[in-house]
């Protein structure tokens, strides 16, 4: 998967969990989900989730720690994908 | 290491399938933690409020300690309940909750955990209401000094909640403080501060809010510092 198409994906998962819509359609790779887009720390155990099954990874305690901004979950998403190879 | 630490769950927000799957409580409870549930009676906290529980508290740890560190990252997993004591004759209060406020718990029917993160071990005092868990910690299990309220809000919209919960949590601090002019700031780690008079109050307190719950808790003593130290 190119960066955009994770990305894109991205932004299907995290949609459920905020309800600032218009920051989500413009997000960077610096938005961070919990300052910027709003969303509840209760809800961020779905999201690891949602994209465990929506990239078919598994995504460790340490690599979730990381998963702070739209970038840093990017760069994890797109580590446990070549990890699957 | 005076700091504070709550948080709160509206469980009518939660998904019950969910959290009762593998996958997903996984990632905040350790195993220690689900042999620990074996040992609880079970009618009394069911598996979802269970998972719940433990994730205010160790919300509610994370922001203590966080505030004194600010470099410590929440891993659910890595703050561990290790005991959780039940409310003699506990039953949930199902409706009837609209605010409750003290200083302390007293009497009131609580469960009380005490959490370890990295050597560090915390107590906490556990509300679990038929639509809500609210968590506080301390260093101590001496709670008197802490302030605390919990209240249900019309409007479950981040701005009204944020907004709802500070307002709520003023009426408290002027109440305990004898003070007006006090208002909220967030200092450079993004953690609430109160200033009274543009001078910083060395009075700890935490936020929290879910769905159609808000809550805060806050530590006395209220004493006026000489200079601010807050991103206005």
């Amino acid at each position: 998967m190119t960066r955009q198409e994770i990305l894109d994906e991205l932004k299907k998962v995290i949609s459920p969990y905020t309800t600032n819509k218009e920051l989500l359609a413009g997000i960077t790779e610096e938005t961070d989900l919990i300052k910027d887009l709003k969303i509840n720390s209760a809800n961020l155990v779905d999201i690891i989730i949602d994209a465990e099954a929506k990239y078919n990874i598994e995504i460790d305690y340490d690599s979730a720690d990381k998963m702070i901004n739209v970038g840093t979950c990017m760069d994890v998403i797109s580590e446990k994908i070549n990890e699957r190879g | 290491m005076i700091s504070a630490g709550n948080d709160i769950v509206s469980l009518t927000a939660t998904n019950v399938t969910r959290t009762k799957s593998p996958e997903f409580y996984s990632k905040i409870i350790s195993p220690a933690e689900k042999a620990l549930f074996d040992t609880l009676d079970q009618e009394v906290l069911p598996f979802h409020r269970f998972v719940w529980l433990l994730w205010s508290v160790k919300e509610s740890a994370f922001k203590y300690l966080h505030r004194l560190d600010p470099n410590i990252v929440f891993t659910p997993v890595k703050f561990e309940v290790n005991s959780i004591a039940v409310p003699p004759f506990y039953s949930y209060t199902e409706s009837g909750t609209e605010e409750i406020t003290g200083a302390g718990f007293g009497d009131l029917p609580v469960f009380n955990a005490t959490v370890v993160f990295a050597g560090k071990k915390l107590f906490s005092r556990i509300i679990i209401h038929y639509e809500f868990v609210s968590s506080v910690v301390n260093h101590t299990e001496d709670f008197n000094e802490i302030y605390w309220g919990i209240k249900r809000i019309g409007n479950t919209s981040y701005k009204y909640q944020s907004a709802a919960v500070r307002d709520f949590a003023l009426v408290k601090l002027r109440e305990v403080s004898g003070r007006d002019n006090i208002s909220f700031h967030k200092n450079e780690n993004d953690v609430p501060i109160l200033l009274c008079h543009d001078k910083l109050m060395e009075t700890p307190i935490s936020l929290s809010h879910h769905g159609q719950w808000i809550a805060f808790s806050f530590q006395n003593p209220v004493i006026a510092k000489s200079s601010p130290s807050a991103s206005l």
